[in-house]
């Protein structure tokens, strides 16, 4: 510790300065008020011994100098006073000093004063020390969570839908929202919507929208069923959050004509729906939130709805229902939907729901994150330049799958060969055509190729599937071979399927199907689908021709 | 692609059977069809089948509604196949299924 001692009478300071340095510390003196001043500014000291009768300019004038001085404002000024306690002192410690000892000084009475003092300046040090730390990692929090806005900002505002048909109002407790509200437009038409709702508030209930949101896109550019999507969400959150944060959420799905809507609620609020003759109905939240079943006991069941165009619905977080009146009563999903049934037409509903829960609350702002959506159904057509999009990258390719008659007798043949070729967007795109074409190939070739069974048979008896896989194990070496070739020809897209089997009997013809009968519906199925339908090496080898119909280059 | 899931639900005061395929339903699904159509305590009287979740349909499952109608021996306007998609209805169409069940 480096202490100044400040007096004008020489042995009064020589006499301080020999049992400072005696103690260890490093010592330093001056003469005067000026010159303490001086030593203090060229380097600044622990402690100050400051004499306050001097000479010039006094020792509390000194004082608030060096108070004033760059670093002053950490050191201890003691002062060393003749005056009797009581009388000046408390001018004296006004001027800037910490402590006082009178003189004549008592050594062991000044060796604990620094000792507390020190511990103090320690003690100062490390809370300066802290203070620096956290003010630095406040400066950081704040850096990330503009970076970290940023993306949710971008993630929410890819909003792809026509403004007339959504619009929302949502406010959030802190610079995080844990609402998530997402919409897309499907491949075929139609519209895609979610509005969540994360368990908690602030950056760890914002920290899912970001998974979600980038599944979310993905699986609806690929226009999947909204309960898959939902699945998929549901076993995300699961591995990818800890237990505690779920995510309750409504998924809706609009056809392209407006009117059919499938919904799968869990854990918000019930949604409503208000036809344009003003009949409400309710979108009941039937499941649990997103993230708390594991998949085996997730329910991917919807709700269906037939809606006439023009119709409004309504989804809301619990933000508006659960806001609290005087008496301690929720708003509720009743009062929500009585202001919705009520709003005079061409109102701002959402304006409306969102002051009346405030205004039953008495409070001016909502005590959670509060998010309302108005989506109005009307019929929503692709947009060309999703049709242009479907055949970038989407390369030839060719494949040979080998399978035996055991592998057959296993199934999911068609689900594994529909999934490889599907990694090809036009392959996706198609893959229901492509999975019937695919089955009714391979029926034909099992049943009458394979297993040399009779035309004529139907589905009739429940034994028949037994039947088909006991006898597929029967001859479990023998083969089907599947070639597929995904090409072009000028500016479609072809996909060649060949399926022939080392049986010992024949695919059926073509020319002697028969569309009352199942088999001759398959075929029929195939002529339908594909452009050209051959039988080949004695009814070994069926050969068809898919064409991506609509799909150019 | 998932399994296929199929779910029956009958309503015993309406009698009324919805059957909810999710999935493929193919000639691997038909028999799980079967199951779910068959061995109820109370006949159904009508029959829905709602495709909104089906991701493509074969020969086999198209032979399997027809059966469901025989064995339970239903009429044309007691069997609805609801919320087909397009590509899953366009082959209900070409197998002229508009013709021998409802399809809304």
């Amino acid at each position: 510790m480096d202490i100044l001692v400040v007096d004008d009478t020489p042995a009064n300071r020589k006499l301080l300065a020999r049992a400072l340095a005696g103690w260890g510390y490093e010592v330093r003196e001056a003469a005067s008020g000026t010159e303490g001043i001086e030593a203090c500014r060229q380097r600044m000291p622990d402690v100050v011994l400051m004499d306050i009768m001097m000479p010039g300019m006094n020792g509390m004038e000194a004082a608030r100098f060096v108070r004033d001085l760059p670093g002053g404002k950490e050191l201890s000024i003691i002062f060393i006073t003749a005056l009797k306690e009581g009388e000046g002192l408390v001018e004296a410690l006004g001027s800037g000093g910490d402590d006082y000892i009178t003189k004549p000084v008592a050594l062991d009475v000044l060796q604990a004063k620094l000792k507390a003092h020190a511990r103090i300046r320690e003690l100062s040090r490390a809370l300066a020390e802290r203070n620096r730390l956290l003010a630095q990692h406040n400066r950081e929090l704040r850096r990330e969570q503009e970076i970290i806005s940023h993306f949710f900002e971008r993630a929410q505002e890819q909003n792809f839908l026509p403004p007339e048909m959504l619009r929302y109002r949502a406010s959030s407790r802190t610079a995080f929202s844990g609402d998530l509200l997402l919409s897309r437009r499907r491949p075929g038409g139609g519209l895609y919507l979610m509005l969540g709702d994360f368990t908690g508030h602030g950056l760890s209930a914002a920290m899912g929208s970001l998974p979600v949101t980038e599944t979310f896109s993905r699986m609806a550019h690929e226009g999947l069923p909204v309960g898959v999507i939902a699945r998929e969400l549901n076993r995300l959150l699961n591995a990818s959050l800890p237990e505690e944060i779920f995510c309750a959420a409504t998924l809706l799905e609009l056809d392209a004509t407006g009117e059919f809507l499938g919904c799968w609620a869990g854990g918000l609020p019930n949604g409503y729906a208000r036809t344009p003759a003003g009949e409400m109905i309710t979108l009941g939240s039937h499941h649990m939130p997103l993230g708390i079943l594991g998949d085996g006991d997730f329910d991917e069941t919807l709700e269906t709805f037939k809606l006439p165009v023009g119709t409004r619905i309504y989804l809301m977080t619990d933000g508006i229902t659960d806001a609290r009146g005087t008496d301690g009563e929720a708003f509720g999903e009743a009062r929500a939907a009585a202001v919705i049934a009520e709003a005079p037409r061409g109102s701002n509903v959402l304006e409306v729901l969102q002051r009346e829960a405030a205004a039953y609350s008495g409070r001016s702002s909502a005590r959670d994150d509060v998010a309302i959506v108005e989506l109005e159904c009307q019929a929503l057509v692709p947009e060309s330049d999703v049709l242009a999009d479907m055949g970038r990258g989407t390369y030839p390719v060719s494949l040979h799958l080998r399978v035996s008659a055991n592998d057959l007798a296993d199934g999911g043949v068609i689900r594994r060969l529909i999934d490889m070729l599907g990694v090809m967007p036009i392959v996706f795109r198609r893959r229901a055509e492509l999975h019937t074409v695919f089955a009714e190939l391979l029926t034909n070739t099992i049943d009458h190729g394979l297993l040399a069974r009779g035309r004529g048979r139907d589905y009739d008896d429940a034994e028949y599937f037994v039947d088909r896989e006991s006898r597929l194990r029967e001859i479990g070496d023998r083969h089907v071979d599947i070639t597929v070739s995904l090409g072009r020809e000028r500016e479609h897209w072809l996909l060649e399927v060949s399926v022939e089997h080392d049986g010992d009997g024949r695919a059926v013809d073509l020319s002697l199907s028969d569309d009352e009968d199942a088999h001759g519906r398959g075929l029929l199925l195939l002529e339908a689908l594909c452009e050209d339908v051959r039988i080949e090496n004695q009814g070994r080898r069926t050969r068809v021709r898919y064409r991506f119909e609509g799909l150019t280059l | 692609m998932a399994t296929t899931r199929i779910q029956p639900k009958l309503d015993e005061k309406t009698q009324v059977l919805t059957i909810t395929v999710n999935g493929a339903f193919d000639y691997d699904s038909v028999y799980a069809f079967r199951a779910a159509y068959e061995g109820h305590e109370v006949a159904p009287r009508e029959v829905v089948v709602d495709l909104r979740q089906t991701e493509a349909i074969d020969s086999a499952a198209l032979g399997m509604l027809l059966n469901m109608k025989r064995n339970l021996g239903l009429g044309d306007q007691q069997i609805r196949i609801i919320n087909a998609p397009a590509d899953v209805r366009r082959v209900l169409e070409i197998a002229r299924f508009d013709k021998k069940f409802r399809i809304e």
